[in-house]
């Protein structure tokens, strides 16, 4: 199998690119990429032309790898964030990045990659693709599965430009998020919209899988996400999400159960009868 | 008897689980039936479930999703934590904090003004007792 490492010994080398044209090397270096109204869209392959990417693999030297400066970028940035003076301790920083950047199971990540340059065609279009994976490696792989469904391009021929993280902006609001999924059941295919009112798109889909695997046993490998949209309040749809739609909100917690400060102080057995008075 | 402490937006409540154990924070917004977005002075409004929160008797009168000068003002306007404190909620969570700060020399100051007290209550039970005769 040819992978982009070792490329077919009848490859063309790389020729220099040509420059790139206004606005279409801002996929190639990392970004926070912000989640505008409607986001996209796993399977929406996006021809870019002639993007100026070095190769991922056999990349000339000089050249930085993108892929390699989004995690460089990350890191640092994360890195000065943690230890600034927002965050007072060491205990409660790691408390905050876990509740602020989510223990999402599911992560965005956009993927580039294209076809490999042949003698017929040295410049091949260059698709972008927006795919939730456990990892990078997940996000790649969930990439060549789309990809081959959609385009004669396939990971046997083709290679992978960059793979990015998409971060979230405003995770301190809440959002209602509409989710499109086409799944595949014991029977056949199904599409579904779902509502979930979270305040990333992360949590959203985390939620859609959750949902997903238990109302109707579906995991995470028969699962295709066609579309997100952040969707407005008055064009929601579902009771559960409409139900909050209200800045009177108001509704008791009727089952209050005793519950220890923290994991360590958890007993089988209680010397003090609990109070349980729900009021 | 009906329900007291409803979760709506602007209610005080506590959290009594995490890190961020016994830390009073306020109710911005209600994500789902699960879980709220809270907020308090100098905290990072974040999204809590309700099984990590204790509702509390106080409530803010701020809109949802209240920018942070709005909650300032109108945490401090409340006087919330004094509130809290003088609360017996608040004199118990005191007085637990108090004696977990305690030192030795503490303890023993403690100890002796313990017997001390029992000396007293003792003598003058004794002489109840012998002018009861």
């Amino acid at each position: 199998m040819a992978t982009p490492a070792q490329p077919p010994p009848q490859a063309p080398q790389l020729q220099p690119h040509p420059p790139p044209p206004p606005g279409a090397g801002k996929f190639a270096t990392w970004q926070r990429v912000p989640q505008r109204r409607v986001a996209l869209l796993v399977a929406v392959g996006l021809a870019l032309g002639a993007l100026p990417v070095a190769m991922h693999s056999r990349q000339p030297a000089g050249v930085e790898n993108p892929y390699q400066q989004a995690k460089q970028r990350t890191r640092d940035e994360r890195f000065a964030w943690y230890h600034s003076d927002e965050m007072p301790s060491k205990s409660l920083r790691n408390h905050v990045k876990m509740v602020q950047e989510g223990i999402f199971k599911y992560h965005q990540y956009q993927v580039v990659g294209r076809h490999l340059p042949t003698t017929s065609e040295p410049n091949p279009t260059v698709y972008r693709m927006k795919v939730w994976a456990p990892d990078a490696v997940c996000a790649k792989s969930k990439f060549w599965y789309f990809l081959r469904r959609l385009r004669r391009v396939k990971k046997a021929n083709g290679q992978i430009v960059s793979v990015n993280e998409i971060f979230e902006r405003k995770t301190t609001t809440v959002k209602n998020f509409g989710v499109w999924v086409r799944y595949q059941s014991r029977t056949g295919y199904h599409n579904m919209y779902k509502e979930y009112r979270d305040t990333t798109l992360n949590g959203a889909i985390g939620q859609m899988y959750g949902e997903m695997a238990s109302r109707h046993r579906v995991r995470y490998p028969c699962i295709q996400v066609i579309k997100t949209a952040t969707v407005p309040a008055a064009a929601c749809k579902r009771a559960n999400t409409l139900q909050f739609h209200d800045s009177k909100i108001k509704f008791p917690l009727t089952r209050r159960v005793l519950r220890p400060s923290s994991k360590e102080f958890k007993t089988l057995y209680k010397a003090k009868r609990p109070n349980v008075a729900m009021f | 008897m009906p329900f007291k402490r409803y979760v709506e937006i602007g209610r005080v409540a506590m959290v009594n689980y995490g890190p961020e154990c016994g830390t009073l924070v306020v109710i911005s917004d209600v994500v789902d039936q699960n879980r709220a977005l809270v907020d308090a002075p100098g905290f990072t409004r974040r999204v809590e479930t309700f099984k990590r929160l204790t509702l509390t008797d106080f409530k803010l009168e701020i809109p949802r999703l209240a920018s942070k000068k709005v909650l300032n003002e109108a945490w401090s306007a409340a006087d919330i934590s004094a509130k809290f404190a003088s609360t017996a909620w608040g004199k118990k969570l005191a007085s637990r904090a108090a004696k977990a700060a305690m030192t030795d020399f503490d303890r023993y100051k403690a100890a002796v003004v313990k017997s001390k007290k029992g000396r007293l209550i003792r003598q003058a039970v004794n002489k109840l007792k012998k002018s009861a005769k």
